[in-house]
């Protein structure tokens, strides 16, 4: 658990709305505020919009109302806007979307050299260390496809983590792999949080929720129904929805 | 097979009844084609003893014995491994078209004498009028894609003009238009560039949605993965879709190119000298119409074949990717 968390506030989400094909509420009145360096575990059943309101804090997914500002930068269809934003927010997935016609290495090392202008040299060495430090740099000039999946998201990570972020998405990071390559993805996004890093993460990782996360959120039908420390969350819930859906997954 | 099922299936040739309809098959197609007195008679007369073959039985005889080799050869290759099959079936049908052209009874001399003049002319001209044209074709290609897979209605509706009316209007046309229609207004064009422009807007319209299937095939999480890292659409594109869409891309548009070998020959109307042309013309005087018709034939097969080499080396290049 991260104890020295600062109190300033680097993500302000108010009043987001999102609807799909005009008909699929996925986001309704949603607003939250999130700290730098807070590890924050949105929990939920699926079509709670836990997934839609991550993608729109890199603008993946556009809202239809309301506003988001990320580190006093504020969210909107403005290019020079949403490339800074892209470039301090990153975004790991559930299926790891590595790129299949480049090295690990040359993964990492693209948006880099593309975006924040690094050259070969500078990138290679900032990406050897962050292979490194997730355990693959033996596989830096492998490719995706010669990898298991626990090492090609923590390639993913890498890759995110490359461009510097301030803040780290995870989009059910381990939901596609087996339990013991969830593991290993859990120890390095652990580590991550205990360096300082501010993560907003949708999991059904109780386990993890409850050691690294400062707060957990559950969501219902794209609102908040129900927010807190782990502890508080998980065994004293205030509202009946929550204790349902935890009695599934715990 | 492509990823074939691990059983050991019943081999189809190893059943009796297969090798019985292939020989009576061949045999009542022999009988039928009626090759007495043909050279195949001559061949088989060793086994059928009927030299120059007469009666009704005679032919039936000759039929069976066609049968019988051909169930023969059949298991033959069989005992070959599989790489030497393939080469020893292909130089079977080869034989067999050969000995198709043989039997027209050409005059192989007034061949010698024209082909050095149609490789060095006519060859020379078809292959570096579809080198120019595939070459422009291609950027005419990627930029159709673009812009029908852009948000820009301007650039989606040329695009979509384009495709529309270049694929719609027949090849020989668009020659025609080309070359007698532009001068109309003034400008006056001679045949070889009419004939390179009209092939590359048209094959360029084929192409595009070649291209266009080719990019989209790509998984969206790509271009999600793309503009997490804060990539602009120009850079996912160039770095990270293109190289994945050329797996795609590729087998079809080595066909257009192919294609695009034989379609050259259309600028023949406009009096170019490329292959066809002079494929029509040298024989004309002494009637040698099939000679030069057969040759030129062959010479774009070899210069196909030399494309689907080139296709296969490309091909392989860009599956290191997956």
């Amino acid at each position: 658990m991260n104890t020295s968390k600062q109190d300033e506030t680097i993500i302000q989400v108010k009043n987001i709305n999102k609807t799909f094909l005009n008909k699929i509420k996925a986001l309704v009145d949603f607003s939250i505020d999130i700290s730098r360096g807070e590890v924050l575990v949105v929990i939920g059943p699926s079509g709670s919009g836990k997934s839609t309101f991550l993608r729109c804090l890199n603008r993946l997914e556009v809202v239809d109302s309301g506003s988001i500002v990320i580190d006093g930068i504020e969210l909107n269809d403005q290019f020079e806007n949403l490339l800074e934003i892209r470039k301090e927010v990153g975004i790991v997935f559930q299926n790891f979307n590595l790129f299949p016609h480049l090295t690990v290495l040359e993964n990492a090392n693209l948006a880099q050299i593309q975006v924040r202008k690094r050259s070969k040299a500078e990138a290679t060495s900032v990406s050897m260390s962050l292979l490194e430090k997730v355990g693959i740099v033996d596989k830096a000039k492998s490719y995706p496809s010669q990898l298991s999946g626990g090492q090609q998201q923590r390639v993913a990570i890498a890759r995110a983590l490359a461009m510097n972020p301030n803040v780290m998405l995870f989009d059910e990071a381990t939901s596609a792999l087996d339990p013991e390559m969830v593991g290993e993805v859990l120890e390095v996004m652990r580590q991550l949080a205990h360096e300082g890093m501010t993560m907003v993460c949708v999991s059904h990782e109780m386990g993890f929720a409850r050691e690294v996360g400062d707060r957990v959120v559950f969501m219902d039908e794209g609102a908040i129904v129900e927010q807190g420390t782990p502890e508080k969350v998980f065994t004293q819930p205030e509202r009946k929805r929550t204790q349902f859906f935890l009695n599934q997954v715990l | 097979m492509i990823y074939m099922d691990n059983v050991k299936g019943n081999s189809l040739i190893k059943t009796p009844w297969f090798n019985l309809a292939v020989f009576f098959l061949i045999t009542i197609l022999a009988y039928w084609i009626d090759l007495r007195g043909t050279g195949f008679a001559h061949l088989f007369a060793p086994i059928t003893g009927v030299g120059d073959a007469v009666g009704g039985f005679d032919r039936l005889l000759l039929g069976a014995a066609i049968g019988i080799a051909v169930v023969a050869n059949m298991h033959a290759i069989l005992i070959l491994s599989k790489k030497y099959q393939v080469v020893l079936i292909w130089i079977e049908l080869l034989i067999i078209f050969l000995f198709f052209f043989y039997s027209f009874g050409l005059d192989y001399g007034f061949i010698q004498k024209k082909i050095g003049f149609m490789i060095t002319q006519g060859a020379v001209t078809t292959l570096y009028i579809s080198a120019i044209s595939i070459s422009i074709a291609f950027v005419l290609a990627l930029i159709g894609a673009i812009a029908k897979l852009s948000s820009n209605t301007f650039a989606i509706a040329i695009a979509n003009f384009y495709t529309s009316f270049f694929r719609g209007l027949p090849l020989l046309v668009q020659v025609y238009l080309l070359y007698l229609g532009l001068p109309q207004m003034g400008w006056v064009i001679d045949a070889i560039p009419a004939g390179v422009i009209a092939l590359s807007l048209c094959y360029g319209a084929y192409m595009t949605e070649i291209f266009r299937a080719g990019i989209t095939s790509i998984d969206r999480g790509q271009w999600e993965a793309a503009r997490g890292l804060a990539l602009n659409n120009f850079q996912t594109m160039r770095l990270i879709i293109l190289p994945q869409a050329m797996r795609v891309i590729i087998p079809p548009t080595g066909n257009q190119f192919i294609a695009m070998l034989k379609d050259s020959s259309l600028v023949s109307v406009l009096g170019v000298w490329e292959l066809m042309f002079l494929a029509r013309t040298q024989g004309q005087t002494q009637f040698k119409h099939l000679e030069m018709l057969i040759t030129a034939a062959l010479i774009y097969w070899i210069l196909s074949m030399s494309l689907e080499m080139i296709q296969s080396r490309i091909e392989r290049k860009f599956k290191k990717v997956n």
